[in-house]
């Protein structure tokens, strides 16, 4: 992979953005009110119980923490991206993209960057330290670092997860709301799996891994996570990678550009 | 009157038969959410040993899915079409129809419930034998249950009416359309049934009409409510109804002055 080019492409990208400065608080105040709303819905809850199947307040803000956090970094360039690439797929424009000097994927994957989503990323991480400071049991730096590494397995199975779904406009062109799919189940991260009855649990699980990405993690901050669901957080993320990376391979050969 | 809403309400059947998909994806969200309160719900009645406050687990399951069903029936989208409309000058040819345009968009209200209807019915069935929700139909339930439902899907068009005409000030109301998001989330009884909040904000939330538009028909068909009370409950609707629709008046009158179509 060539890196000057992805490093130019940041910078260009970056130099747009930072044109619309008011963004940032427009960014600001939609995280704030999405954490808000989680934070109130939890007190809510906490007014009828004390705890929710064994997990305490302060846990369950670390899972909403986890969840704003990691949307945060998927506003910030992966969902853009591929919102681009769909509407570059229904007017032709792709074209364009093919013919970088670049590997294609990378190229839709990153080609979109909103810094000011960043705005998101440091509200998650804000209240992320605010509930671990709160725990009874304290967090060794060994958690630390495995909190950070399934993390970033976490983001591996929801970036190919995402793909998969982009990817699908090669056929469907008329996919723009197809993201929203994904919107709609990310939705759902909000709360521990564990909450859902069983038969929706798998359901969640398996149709939209969105669990391995916001559970798995916050289960490492509570002193929950075996190590069997490390390992097959580890082997999902893996094999989704290949996966979705087949499948792109596939959904671009059925591609024909739209002027041809 | 009519023949202008039929020839809407046709064109835009065609329409929504055409984005099929896309009308499928938006149900997804629908039927998603409110099964993502009832577990919440759930997982706390397991905690508790079954029950929360006069609910049971059974009682959870049948108020979600009545709030999943009047939700879908008074959902609009009044407030995006107006922001899109005003945003990008494309008010201004509909202002030159003969009809007002707020024709058009109650055709496209029913006309989309109209086909989404074949979606939710098999979802709410599916869902009902998932959760095993617990209802007593009566036939006066039954018949007060249509009756709140009429009017909380009249309340609602027409309060979202006047957030959507709210657009001839601001262009972009996203800030404003998440605020009464905010608000209908928390005092409209889905989150959680308003008998849970606090004695003082409930007695308030009971007279504010997101309460009437969602939470008032769930506790209906819930048999939550006395005679008296349901029949006090459509007398408020009916008052929030007029005031909103005087409210569309006023909004309409001064916002159409102040168009000037953005770009234009």
């Amino acid at each position: 992979m060539n890196f000057r080019v992805l490093y130019t492409f940041l910078v260009v990208s970056l130099r747009n953005e930072l044109t619309y400065r008011a963004n940032f608080f427009s960014h600001l105040f939609d995280s704030l009110f999405t954490l808000g709303t989680s934070l109130a819905w939890l007190s809510v809850i906490f007014t009828q119980t004390d705890n929710l199947l064994g997990w305490k307040p302060r846990e369950l803000v670390a899972v909403v923490a986890t969840y704003t956090f990691i949307r945060g970094i998927l506003n910030l360039t992966i969902k853009p991206s591929f919102q681009k690439f769909i509407e570059d797929i229904r007017q032709g424009t792709l074209d364009f993209t093919l013919i970088k000097p670049m590997d294609s994927q990378w190229v839709v994957s990153i080609q979109q960057l909103r810094i000011w989503s960043l705005s998101e990323v440091l509200l998650g991480l804000v209240a992320l330290i605010i509930a671990i400071s709160g725990m009874s049991e304290a967090i060794s730096w060994v958690q630390m670092l495995l909190f950070v590494v399934i993390m970033i397995l976490g983001l591996g199975i929801i970036y190919s997860f995402l793909l998969m779904l982009a990817t699908c406009a090669f056929w469907f062109v008329q996919v723009e709301n197809v993201l929203e799919i994904f919107e709609n189940m990310y939705q759902a991260g909000r709360w521990p799996l564990g909450i859902y009855p069983k038969y929706l649990r798998y359901t969640l699980t398996f149709l939209v891994p969105i669990a391995f990405a916001v559970t798995v993690p916050a289960e490492v901050l509570t002193h929950r996570l075996g190590y069997q669901e490390f390992f097959l957080t580890a082997g999902l993320s893996v094999a989704m990678l290949i996966l979705s990376r087949w499948f792109w391979k596939v959904g671009l050969r059925h591609y024909s550009g739209a002027s041809s | 009157m009519f023949k202008i809403f039929c020839a809407h309400f046709k064109t835009n059947l065609a329409v929504h038969l055409q984005y099929r998909v896309a009308l499928g994806i938006r149900m997804m969200g629908t039927v998603l959410l409110p099964i993502i309160y009832l577990a919440t719900w759930w997982a706390v009645a397991d905690t508790k040993g079954g029950t929360v406050r006069d609910f049971t687990k059974a009682d959870f399951a049948a108020y979600y899915i009545a709030m999943m069903v009047i939700n879908h029936v008074t959902f609009t989208w009044l407030a995006w079409n107006y922001e899109f409309r005003i945003r990008h000058g494309a008010l201004s040819s509909l202002l030159s129809l003969p009809t007002h345009p707020i024709y058009r968009d109650f055709a496209q209200n029913i006309s989309y419930k109209v086909i989404s209807f074949f979606m939710i019915a098999p979802a709410v069935l599916i869902v009902s034998l998932m959760f095993k929700p617990h209802f007593q139909f009566t036939i006066a339930s039954a018949v007060f249950f249509g009756l709140a439902l009429l009017f909380s899907y009249a309340l609602r068009f027409l309060l979202e009416l006047n957030l959507a005409m709210t657009a001839f000030w601001f262009t972009r109301i996203k800030g404003i359309g998440e605020v009464y998001f905010f608000i209908l989330f928390f005092t409209s009884g889905q989150v959680a049934p308003i008998s849970f909040l606090p004695d003082w904000l409930r007695e308030a939330v009971r007279f504010m009409p997101f309460y009437l538009i969602l939470g008032f028909p769930a506790e209906v068909v819930l048999n939550k409510l006395s005679h008296a009370e349901i029949v006090n409950g459509m007398i408020m609707q009916g008052i929030w109804a007029i005031a909103c629709v005087c409210g569309v008046c006023v909004l309409w009158r001064s916002g159409i002055r102040r168009y000037s179509a953005v770009g234009a």
